[in-house]
């Protein structure tokens, strides 16, 4: 995971945006081509040797991992919520937030950074 | 006359300069933008950040460049404007061709027309609808024209076609007010619908004209 990390990571001032993107990635990269070379000679594939059964355990794994990330970043507004998600993947030692709700932006506060915006689709 | 992908990776990099998570990526020979995208309310709180892509389109500057979100923030639906690769419908055509009359920036597309999208995006996720959009298919585009044109009265948009050619002449000062009642002056209402009619050019329309079966 070290070295997909390192060659997926997708910075951002929120370590659990960063987290969460950097997530996603890996999984795009890994379902186009399962594959992670080691950054020094000679160069070896770590998941050459993984058997079929040993791949689809990885990513479902990670599979997981995103849609909880997603959940937590996106969806959950409670922070001791959105921190027990983390826990499923990250363990026990990763702190549970405070059991409150990040402020929501009000409508208002939003509508002049939309200003004109009409989406459209075919 | 740089092409459209020469002039895109140029300023890719004064992108990455104006937004620090964004980094440049090259896939089949291609540079692109990926990172994430911050949207804050106006007083500057972060309301959403959102992961996304832009590539270069076949058009740019005169047309958008291609914009996915990759987070999966928004469902890959119609109903979101969201295509089922990621691609994000940010606008209709004629109103893209309207902006984009002179040449668009990245810098600009991404503050003018990213943002506020992702913003209504959230705004939607949060409140239940849209700021505002325009409908599926032709409804979407009959809609636009009737934003341009300033009026969904068609039989007034074949006169105003024909106006903006030079077909009919308006004989009007720029000062005064406009023949539509607007209260506005002609040069602040009428005058740039017709302007933008002669930016979206006679081809486009005659086709989406026809597309609206509006003869």
């Amino acid at each position: 995971m070290t070295i997909l990390a390192m060659n997926n990571h997708a910075p951002h001032d929120r370590d659990d945006v960063s987290l969460k993107n950097t997530l996603i990635e890996i999984e795009r990269i890994l379902k186009y081509r399962f594959q992670c070379i080691v950054p020094a000679t000679p160069y070896d594939d770590i998941f050459e040797a993984y058997s079929e059964i040993r791949k689809n355990n990885f990513m479902n794994n990670l599979s997981a991992f995103v849609a909880d990330a997603k959940k937590a970043v996106d969806d959950e507004k409670n922070k001791r919520a959105a921190s027990l998600l983390w826990r499923k993947h990250l363990g026990d030692r990763f702190p549970i937030g405070a059991d409150e709700d990040e402020k929501q932006a009000s409508a208002d506060k939003i509508s002049p950074i939309i200003g004109n915006s009409k989406p459209y689709a075919k | 006359m740089q092409s459209s992908y020469a002039l895109f990776e140029e300023q890719l990099t004064i992108v990455c300069n104006q937004y620090r998570q964004l980094k440049i990526k090259e896939r089949n020979g291609k540079k692109y933008l990926w990172g994430t995208i911050d949207v804050h309310d106006v007083d500057g709180n972060l309301i959403q950040p959102f992961f996304i892509e832009i590539h270069c389109g076949d058009k740019f500057p005169y047309g958008f460049p291609q914009l996915y979100e990759i987070g999966s923030y928004i469902p890959r639906s119609i109903d979101w404007h969201k295509y089922p690769d990621d691609l994000c419908c940010v606008t209709v055509a004629p109103i893209e061709i309207i902006i984009c009359k002179n040449g668009i920036t990245l810098c600009s597309f991404i503050e003018n027309h990213v943002i506020p999208y992702l913003a209504n995006q959230y705004y939607r996720k949060e409140f239940g609808a849209y700021k505002a959009e325009y409908a599926h298919g032709l409804e979407g585009l009959f809609q636009a024209y009737c934003d341009i044109m300033k009026t969904s009265d068609t039989s007034l948009w074949k006169r105003y076609i024909l106006c903006a050619f030079g077909a009919y002449k308006v004989n009007l000062s720029r000062n005064a007010n406009c023949f539509c009642g607007s209260g506005k002056k002609y040069k602040h209402c009428h005058m740039i619908v017709f302007q933008d009619l002669k930016s979206i050019g006679k081809e486009n329309l005659l086709n989406h004209m026809q597309i609206l079966n509006i003869k």
